[in-house]
């Protein structure tokens, strides 16, 4: 796995390097964002880690240019930055980040999203057929999730939505992208039907920290189903 | 740039501006003649006031209603006349004018040849010449004396005098007449025999005659006349009373002696400054009046046309030698001070220099100047306020402006103008006040934090890192919740969102749970299992419930319950709370639990309290429109913050 990391300060890339080289990650650092962009280019990276604001090209201008010249090519992107206001936030995501990590960096964090992010790309999540959580076990081709030894009753788009959610365990999905999954075939669906949906899986899937889960809401602007560290 | 400098020259010029309307004003009301009445009142207000005295050695003989009574109907007989004169002539007056027109032959032939005899014998008698219009045609007539006494008169001279467009006698020509103005005065005459006649008169320019209009009535060298008072000032003697010896003959010993018609049967009669309309004066006293005026060199001279127009216009912008550096009330003051002031000494003028200036264009200029200035001064302050305005749009964030500012200022009226330039003014004050609570918090809050870490480094044994990070952490989190915080107070109530409270709620006892375990506290959650839809700001409401979560937390004791619910106590309106076990809040606690920097009693068990988690509650429950409060009862603290529902349908629930 090759990291493209942009990161003007140069203590916090050594340290961020460092854990990345110790995970197994192959890291390449940039200080330049025009650098970098060429970089990413020309060679072939796996994940790219860009820090919002650097002196030449920011974050979102590589990721701009990147996405204007390699188009489907385009490796996954993570951001870290010291700012999380929700407009800055959904900005990154709807210029088409795949995630975003709020400065100041935990390692943990950074491995968990960077997992969620290649796993994907390798696209091992969508080969299972059942997923084995301790109290909480999915089978996708029965399309049934088991609660504590208890069949939860769930309607279809609930279901559906959970299955995908469950495949995707780690990764921020936007309202928008679940109603092109979820309710392909219903229009004219809006971005609550999504929130109430959710709701409704936090409670009858209890998606809380006491059963090892967190359904974490960005702003509003969609949705990341994460697998707490520490269950009770 | 509409800075202050630039206002200064703006006015600068602006004043310049006023100053050439004022005198163009001025002109065009001098030129045109326009309020020619108005200055026709000034002058005779100034007749009026200018009392002189009576000079003794002119004297009437007046042709009165006694003398009518006594002597029989007019026209009298000459040979009448000529006995006056030899009475007259006894006691050797200076010179006699007699203003009694003998322009056509008596019907007794003997008693011209009398007067003629009369005339001569006195040899200081002067005679009118009267210039009339015929009934017919209005052709214009010199009609001199009958040449047999025209021979012995030792000098004819004209009694016209000139009457104004509102009727009343003011004026006199030294010169005038028929094809060419060469006619004096009868006064003029009567002088001159009297040998009083002043040196600069008899330097009266012999008038250029025009070759054209020799049917026109010419006039030249135009005066005012200075009246010495009212009718009647001037003394009169009875002609009959003459005529039968009863005055001393001595009276007229070197005196100038007028003869004519005072009474009001015989209508020779004129309106004149001194005298009101119901009170006209005798022809016979104009000409008194005239020759006193003569004699004692006080005929008014009229300012001509062009140095009148140049010094109305100079007048006119008078005015703004004060109005540019005096605030509205002086001005108007100063103002009002220089029309009356103005008037004035233009009424005084004719006294004092024998020099008449129609001052009405300059007065009313004058009247002009202070609304004409305060206009422009009103404009001045207006393009200020605008502009102030616009600069106050661009650079004050929406938030802090009470209301929005409007799209377009020209629509709004002055007080509206002046009433957004306060709200701007509270909302620069806000700014300021912020700005400072800024510094404080950056000097103080999150400095001594940072002091006593760096202190610890550069201490000589060294230290453990896990002893810096207890104040490493406050400073941060004393920096995040500051920031927290003043985006709370940069909320709008437009860019909020429509979302799902619950959820809200939900992910803030997700984020604590964590600690709840660690505290050994468990988190009860009393969610509704129907979605609860407001309008808000997802992060700060997050926020919000997290703070008062670690609130709760952190008061509540080990192994009791803190819980987090939401009430729908009525339609549109929705409050979310959080409840640990506790000790009751007395009411001065309640009260500083929610202003800035405050702690509760504790704080010595929870030194990494920012202070700022409560008040960012109240900070946040009121930029939505809601408030935050606490309840104490039955051993349960519950702090709340209302807000308003988005009124729609609570179930959502799609296919």
């Amino acid at each position: 796995m090759r990291i493209a990391y942009l990161e003007d300060d140069g203590d916090v890339a050594a340290t961020v390097s460092g854990w990345l080289r110790a995970a197994g990650y192959d890291v390449e650092c940039f200080v330049s964002g025009a650098e970098c962009a060429h970089a990413v280019e020309s060679r072939c990276f796996d994940v790219c880690l860009f820090d919002w604001i650097v002196p030449d090209l920011s974050g979102r201008e590589v990721l701009a240019r990147l996405q204007i010249k390699l188009r489907r090519a385009m490796p996954a992107v993570i951001f870290t930055t010291g700012r999380d206001a929700e407009e800055d936030v959904v900005a990154v995501l709807n210029a088409g980040a795949d995630d975003y990590i709020v400065k100041p960096l935990s390692r943990a964090l950074l491995l968990a999203r960077l997992e969620a992010v290649t796993r994907r790309q390798r696209g091992v999540a969508g080969g299972s057929l059942r997923q084995d959580f301790g109290r909480l076990r999915v089978d996708h081709a029965r399309r049934q999730i088991v609660l504590d030894e208890q069949l939860v009753a769930l309607t279809e788009r609930e279901t559906d939505l959970a299955l995908y959610l469950f495949q995707n365990v780690g990764r921020a999905l936007s309202r928008e992208h679940l109603i092109q999954v979820v309710w392909s075939l219903t229009p004219d669906v809006d971005t609550r039907t999504v929130d109430v949906h959710a709701s409704s899986l936090r409670r009858k899937l209890r998606l809380n920290p006491e059963y090892g889960w967190r359904l974490v809401s960005i702003y509003g602007h969609g949705y990341r189903l994460e697998r707490e560290s520490s269950p009770a | 740039m509409f800075g202050p400098l630039a206002v200064t020259r703006y006015l600068r010029s602006e004043a310049l501006r006023v100053a050439l309307l004022l005198a163009l004003i001025a002109v065009s009301i001098s030129g045109s003649g326009l309020l020619v009445r108005i200055d026709h009142l000034i002058f005779d207000v100034g007749q009026r006031l200018n009392r002189r005295a009576v000079p003794g050695d002119v004297l009437i003989i007046a042709i009165d209603e006694d003398s009518l009574d006594r002597l029989g109907r007019w026209p009298w007989p000459r040979d009448q006349h000529a006995r006056l004169l030899q009475a007259l002539c006894a006691s050797r007056p200076a010179a006699i004018a007699v203003d009694i027109a003998f322009s056509e032959p008596s019907s007794d032939p003997l008693a011209d040849a009398v007067l003629a005899k009369a005339l001569a014998d006195c040899g200081n008698v002067v005679l009118p010449l009267v210039i009339e219009a015929t009934r017919v045609g209005g052709q214009l007539l010199e009609s001199p004396p009958i040449p047999r006494l025209a021979a012995v008169a030792v000098g004819i001279g004209r009694t016209a005098v000139r009457l104004d467009e509102d009727g009343i006698a003011r004026a006199v020509d030294l010169r005038e007449g028929v094809g060419a103005a060469t006619w004096p005065l009868l006064a003029e005459e009567a002088l001159r025999v009297a040998r009083q006649l002043p040196a600069q008169a008899n330097a009266i320019a012999a008038p250029v005659t025009p070759l054209v209009a020799r049917h026109e009535l010419l006039r030249d060298q135009s005066r005012r006349i200075e009246f010495v008072g009212p009718p009647g000032t001037v003394p009169r003697l009875s002609y009959v009373n003459l005529l039968e010896g009863q005055i001393a003959s001595a009276v007229f010993a070197d005196k100038i002696v007028l003869v004519g018609a005072t009474a009001i049967g015989l209508g020779d009669f004129l309106p004149t400054p001194v005298s009101a309309l119901g009170q006209p004066m005798p022809g016979v006293e104009v000409l008194a009046n005239i020759l006193i005026s003569m004699r004692d060199g006080r005929l008014i001279s009229i300012l001509p046309m062009a140095p009148t127009l140049l010094l109305a216009a100079l007048l006119a912008g008078v005015p703004m030698l004060w109005l540019r550096r005096l605030m509205p009330l002086p001005g108007l003051l100063a103002s009002s001070a220089w029309v009356l002031v103005l008037g004035a000494a233009c009424a005084l003028l004719p006294g004092v220099a024998q020099l008449w200036f129609a001052p009405a264009g300059a007065l009313f200029a004058a009247l002009f100047a202070f609304p004409l200035w305060s206009w422009r001064r009103l404009e001045a302050a207006r393009r200020h306020l605008d502009q102030e305005l616009r600069q106050l749009r661009a650079i004050l964030p929406e938030s802090q402006a009470t209301q929005a500012f409007p799209a377009e200022i020209r629509r709004l009226d002055f007080e509206q103008r002046i009433a957004w330039v306060q709200a701007a003014q509270r909302s620069m004050q806000a700014l300021e006040a912020q700005r400072n609570e800024a510094l404080a918090f950056i000097s103080h809050d999150l400095r001594t934090p940072l002091a006593s870490a760096v202190s610890q480094l550069e201490s000589p044994d060294g230290c453990a890192p896990e002893n810096l990070l207890p104040s490493l952490r406050r400073a941060l989190g004393m920096a995040q919740a500051f920031l927290w915080l003043a985006r709370a107070e940069a909320l709008e109530r437009r860019q909020m969102k429509e979302l799902e409270l619950t959820a809200v709620l939900e992910q803030a006892a997700d984020e604590l749970y964590a600690l709840a375990r660690q505290r050994q506290v468990s988190l009860v959650r009393q969610l509704p299992e129907a979605p609860v839809w407001i309008t808000g700001d997802f992060q700060s409401l997050e926020r919000c419930a997290i703070n008062l979560l670690h609130n709760a937390l952190t008061y509540a004791p080990t192994g009791t319950q803190v819980s987090i619910g939401i009430d729908l106590p009525a339609a549109g309106e929705v409050t979310f709370w959080v409840a640990n076990a506790g000790p009751p809040l007395s009411g001065e606690q309640v009260d500083r639990l929610f202003q800035r920097f405050s702690r509760g009693d504790q704080m010595a068990e929870n030194p990494s309290g920012t202070g700022l988690g409560l008040y960012f509650v109240r900070t946040v429950a009121e930029r939505h429109g809601g408030e935050a409060g606490v309840t104490c009862a039955a051993g349960t603290v519950r702090f709340w913050v209302r807000l308003a529902a988005a009124g729609v349908a609570a179930n959502h629930s799609s296919p």
